[in-house]
């Protein structure tokens, strides 16, 4: 009896001192592909549209974004905060991101696709960083998988607690 | 980095680290109640959960089944609180309560599966054109977290019983008692959502 008091203790004392923490997962995943043929780089970023459409609505002031029908404008406020919080260099120059579709692909997943033209001199390196919701939370990961002609295929996880992070690919 | 390393990093950090606290809790629950002379028996009832867990999170990943994440992210303490009461209330030195044990972490491996599969799917939206390699991958990573919670938790409680002579009766009353009061906040916390 005495050590059943003792565990109803430990129990009620836990129950008091312990907050649970959890969290929905906050997370982006990103693909960076080369198209030979254009020479041209196809970034594609998944979102949690909850997610991606909260922080637009509070940095651009808007109201009930739906990735179902994107205007124009709200077509710009994506590819500018894409552009502000994922830099891509190659040959250590910043490359421009273009806008090219967005769409629901699943239940609040939204799929970004950006294209990058590439110079015409030959690459010999490219830096990524993606910060993408890393202002919006502090528990933001952001999974990115780079497939490039002459490197094996390679995945780099950026989290918002690390510190300013980049992915270097040597062609 | 590899891809395959990148997933198998990707499942040891997701039970390690705070995000699987409530995996981390359930696997101490559940060992709570072996001394360190039984850890065949204790690597029995791993893999008995390991079992359970690798189906459920192959079969939620691959989209054979299709789960509310709600309900396994509630089921999920109730899990631990369940094994906490099994470990206070059950008859000191009964062998078929011994299996009894090893047919809980079967089945409940079985829901903590279906968590392991919202976090792995989250690492495959819009990029799993063949996520079978991630899986595996992800799955051993689990496998070696796993491993290494139970060791750390063998040698603390080797160190409580041994150097410490605290009871084991008494040190797995104290680790239900703090598992079922943790087990209980996050069910308050998911139903409070």
């Amino acid at each position: 009896m005495m050590l059943l008091r003792y565990t109803v203790g430990v129990f009620l004392l836990t129950l008091l001192a312990f907050k649970a923490n959890a969290h929905p997962i906050k997370m982006t995943t990103s693909k960076l592909l080369y198209d030979k043929k254009a020479n041209e780089l196809i970034l594609t970023i998944n979102f949690f549209e909850d997610d991606f459409s909260a922080q637009l609505e509070k940095l651009y002031h808007r109201k009930n974004i739906d990735f179902a029908v994107v205007d124009d404008t709200e077509g710009s406020m994506v590819a500018g905060y894409v552009a502000k919080k994922m830099l891509l260099k190659a040959n250590k120059k910043p490359l421009t991101l273009q806008l090219s579709s967005i769409k629901r692909i699943e239940e609040n997943v939204v799929q970004v696709k950006l294209i990058l033209w590439l110079p015409k001199t030959k690459i010999k390196s490219l830096e990524i960083s993606d910060a993408l919701l890393f202002d919006a939370f502090a528990e933001q990961v952001n999974i990115m998988h780079v497939e490039l002609p002459g490197t094996t295929s390679n995945v780099q996880q950026f989290i918002s607690s690390d510190s300013y992070k980049v992915l270097k690919v040597n062609f | 980095m590899n891809e395959f390393v990148f997933y198998i990093k990707q499942g040891i950090n997701h039970i390690t680290d705070w995000q699987g606290l409530d995996h981390m809790l359930f696997i101490i629950t559940l060992c709570a109640v072996y001394r360190l002379s039984q850890w065949r028996n204790i690597l029995v009832l791993i893999t008995a959960f390991t079992v359970g867990h690798s189906i459920t999170l192959a079969l939620t990943s691959l989209d054979v089944i299709r789960v509310n994440s709600k309900v396994v992210e509630t089921l999920i303490p109730i899990t631990i609180l369940l094994t906490a009461l099994f470990n206070v209330f059950k008859p000191q030195k009964s062998s078929s309560l011994v299996s009894l044990n090893y047919i809980m972490a079967l089945s409940f491996g079985l829901i903590h599966g279906m968590g392991f599969s919202s976090f792995f799917k989250s690492m495959m939206m819009g990029v799993s054109d063949n996520i079978t390699v991630p899986l595996l991958a992800f799955n051993i990573g689990i496998e070696a977290g796993q491993l290494m919670i139970v060791a750390v938790f063998v040698l603390i409680m080797a160190l409580f019983t041994g150097f410490f002579k605290v009871r084991h009766r008494e040190w797995m009353l104290f680790i239900s008692g703090a598992g079922a009061g943790m087990a209980v906040g996050m069910i308050v916390k998911v139903l409070a959502e």
